[in-house]
């Protein structure tokens, strides 16, 4: 009697290529994940969004207007220009650009750095989805970074 | 087709689909271990009925978190419990978690003391399937365009 059967080679190699074509997903699903893992670039408009906020003759009008899908009550756009603004963290003039400190898709946390290039405390944190095009922000939510430990050298009472 | 060509393509099979198996399941773990380490230690560290049952659970994160880190955020003194702890006032506490992508939590806490709206943050960083950087804060002053994505 013949070894392997015919069948029996068929039966393999069909089972082979579906769990080959599952291996590819999880390779592509792994990948995924490590670059997840790594610093992540961010989008040309997230960046663009914060170098001329960060100008020192910003237009926090005109910029959230080119850079933000405007939603139906202004509060939202008005909340993230007076948050921007970094006037509740230091006065405008005096950030001189930002620091990245963590980023990942949708998602980036950064110092304000200041006259002397030095990053300052809280951080802020600014979560996003771009639209379809990915040209413009669509939603976001932002706010500054309170450590949870009252020991921690960044926390500051007065963000509470 | 020769039995001896039909003997090689067989065990040939065999050979990649155990390959494939192996590897596969190895890939599914790391990626599960890294998506999900950071969201255990939130749990674990967050989710407890009173201190005394804290302190029984907390042990876990003994081998998760590297030696450092565990010294850093061990119970043994009394400073981390009342940084981090005072404000659930010996309630029950648990974690809802909104998002892990394996470098980022981002999570609400539920608990009597605690504003179910505010939002926090646990940035961590894992090797050799060990959390060796662990920073914790909360998000103030959360502002958001349309629904925001928190």
């Amino acid at each position: 009697m013949e070894f392997p059967r015919t069948w029996m080679l068929i039966l393999l190699a069909v089972t082979t290529l579906v769990v080959g074509v599952l291996f590819v997903f999880s390779l592509v699903g792994f990948q995924q994940v490590n670059a997840a893992r790594g610093q992540v670039k961010q989008p040309a408009v997230v960046l663009s969004l914060l170098d001329e906020l960060i100008a020192e003759d910003a237009d926090y009008e005109e910029i959230l207007e080119k850079y933000v899908v405007p939603n139906e009550s202004t509060s939202g756009l008005g909340s993230m220009r007076d948050s921007l603004s970094f006037s509740y963290i230091l006065d405008a003039e005096e950030v001189t650009g930002y620091e990245v400190i963590q980023s990942s898709e949708g998602y980036l946390e950064f110092a304000l750095l200041d006259e002397a290039g030095e990053p300052t405390y809280p951080l802020v944190v600014f979560a996003y989805v771009l639209t379809d095009a990915g040209d413009k922000i669509a939603d976001y939510s932002l706010g500054r970074l309170q450590p949870f430990s009252r020991l921690h050298p960044e926390y500051g009472e007065e963000w509470n | 087709m020769s039995n001896k060509v039909r003997t090689v393509l067989f065990w040939g099979l065999v050979g990649l689909l155990t390959f494939f198996i192996v590897t596969g399941f190895c890939l599914r773990n790391m990626q599960m271990t890294y998506q999900s380490l950071g969201s255990h230690v939130v749990t674990v560290m967050y989710t407890f009925d009173d201190l005394e049952d804290l302190n029984r659970k907390y042990g876990r994160l003994e081998t998760i978190l590297d030696e450092s880190l565990w010294n850093e955020f061990s119970l043994a003194s009394d400073s981390r419990i009342i940084s981090a702890y005072y404000r659930f006032q010996n309630s029950p506490t648990s974690v809802d978690i909104i998002s892990d992508d394996g470098k980022v939590v981002v999570y609400r806490l539920i608990n009597d003391y605690v504003d179910p709206s505010r939002v926090f943050i646990c940035d961590y960083e894992v090797f050799d399937n060990k959390v060796v950087s662990l920073r914790e804060y909360e998000v103030k002053g959360l502002c958001w365009g349309t629904e925001g994505v928190w």
